[in-house]
């Protein structure tokens, strides 16, 4: 689950950054402020098909029907009192595509040692 | 932290060399005055300047190279609060180099009278930090080819420590470190099933007891200083030494965020764990298995999780309102990934 900052926290902060005469020129804050940006980009057109994926796994998972928001804190509770297990292949998977779809709007250039996901899906 | 410590950049430049000019005499032999100080990164609470001290009549080029490092007055959001205070960490650093690990010499440990306040003075070890040049700029690949192996020997003589020399330490063992964390994430965050998961994964695999030896807490590609040809010439920023499990400072020098990039080369992102350990041990330092090393390295990349929910706390407080602190809130994506790493890694 994206937790923040949120697109909404990001835009904003750019936008007053932009907007303050006294911000630093320099290419390092600029790069910063177009990352932000690419952040809410990738977000607004990735993320939906990501989210709605995860719910249908979650929802799976835990047999119950529910948001994204609220099966992700009940995953979360069911993987902290051992009534979910993530040596469980299908709940592994899960945890696997949803980290990376989120590191894909987040930071796409990120080099890692998680294997991507088996094609056919659980 | 001083009562009169001025409040804009300029004036503070001012306060810090009049101190410095005065303290000259005692910072290089026939010293008269301080020169091109500059104040490099560094927090708002705790500075970091760089400057040179000259005799009478000396020119460019002829002074000698030092940094002072203070407690200045300013406030900011700070990430840890466990940060020791500088006398402790000027005691570390003397020891440190006695025990033959390579850190800027200790010149001058700040007394009230020198009115810097809280600080220390060492001397200024030329070298570069920035981790991504480390791992990937072609220039030091002379270093990258010993550098794993001085790390080594380096976090053996550091480990070798005798503990009845040093200040009194707080010691934090595995399932205190997990406790603590734990206990900053949950009030840090919502419940996130990957930490979650994390948390289970790491609690089922709590390493046996060892014997406590000074850990330097942060050692990474990045706090170190390196040659492009003769590799490590200082290891940095003490301030969150303790007493703990050995394995804690190799794992953390394998957490993947400190690759930068260069994934497939696990310490640092300059060699493999291999080397490091056959390194540590060859220099004395006792036998670590690759298990306890990856314990240490999923605690740590937890860690740099937390720390990246406690970054974004501070910015959706309104205590810091910078992009810059408000995007690393992202970063915490990268470690959920490198955690499933660990974790698939060892199914």
């Amino acid at each position: 689950m994206i937790e923040g900052p949120r697109k909404d926290e990001l835009l904003e902060a750019t936008a007053a950054w932009l907007n303050d005469a006294a911000s630093p020129a320099e290419g390092f804050h600029c790069k910063v402020a177009a990352n932000a940006l690419g952040i809410v980009t990738r977000e607004l057109t990735q993320w939906p098909a990501a989210e709605a994926a995860a719910v249908a796994r979650m929802q799976a998972i835990l047999g119950r029907d529910g948001d994204y928001a609220a099966l992700n804190l009940a995953l979360a509770e069911a993987l902290r009192d051992g009534t979910v297990s993530a040596d469980d292949a299908v709940v592994f998977d899960h945890l696997r595509r949803t980290a990376l779809d989120m590191l894909a709007v987040d930071q796409p250039r990120y080099r890692h040692e998680l294997a991507a996901p088996k094609e056919t899906g659980a | 932290m001083s009562a009169s410590d001025p409040s804009s950049a300029a004036d503070a430049t001012d306060f810090v060399l009049a101190r410095l000019n005065a303290l000259a005499p005692l910072l290089a032999p026939g010293g008269e005055r301080a020169t091109g100080l500059r104040r490099l990164t560094g927090g708002a609470s705790l500075e970091t300047w760089a400057f040179d001290v000259r005799g009478a009549g000396e020119g460019e080029g002829a002074g000698r190279p030092l940094i002072l490092r203070r407690r200045g007055g300013g406030r900011e959001a700070e990430v840890f609060e466990t940060s020791l205070p500088l006398p402790i960490e000027a005691k570390l650093l003397q020891a440190a180099e006695a025990a033959g690990a390579p850190v800027a010499r200790l010149v001058r440990d700040c007394i009230e009278a020198d009115g810097l306040g809280e600080a220390y003075v060492v001397e200024r070890v030329a070298g570069e930090t920035l981790g991504r040049r480390i791992a990937a700029d072609p220039a030091f690949a002379p270093a990258r080819a010993i550098l794993g192996r001085q790390c080594g020997e380096t976090l053996a003589r550091i480990h070798a420590i005798d503990l009845s020399a040093l200040p009194p330490l707080e010691t934090q063992d595995a399932r205190a470190v997990l406790a603590r964390y734990a206990d900053i994430y949950r009030k840090s965050s919502g419940p996130r099933p990957v930490m979650e998961a994390a948390l289970r994964w790491m609690e089922a695999r709590l390493p046996e007891p060892i014997a406590p030896r000074l850990v330097h807490g942060d050692f990474r590609n990045g706090n170190l200083m390196v040659d492009p040809e003769t590799g490590l010439t200082a290891v940095l920023d003490w301030e969150l030494a303790h007493l703990g499990d050995p394995a804690e400072d190799l794992g953390w020098l394998c957490v993947n965020s400190w690759r930068f990039g260069v994934t497939h080369r696990a310490v640092g992102g300059f060699t493999d764990l291999e080397t490091l350990l056959e390194a540590y041990r060859v220099a004395g330092g006792e036998p670590l298995s690759v298990e306890r090393v990856r314990f240490w390295q999923a605690v740590g990349t937890f860690k740099w999780a937390v720390v990246t929910m406690m970054m974004y706390r501070t910015f959706a407080t309104g205590a810091s309102r910078s992009v810059e602190r408000a995007v690393i809130g992202r970063r915490l994506s990268e470690c959920e990934v490198d955690l499933l790493a660990l974790m698939e890694a060892s199914r």
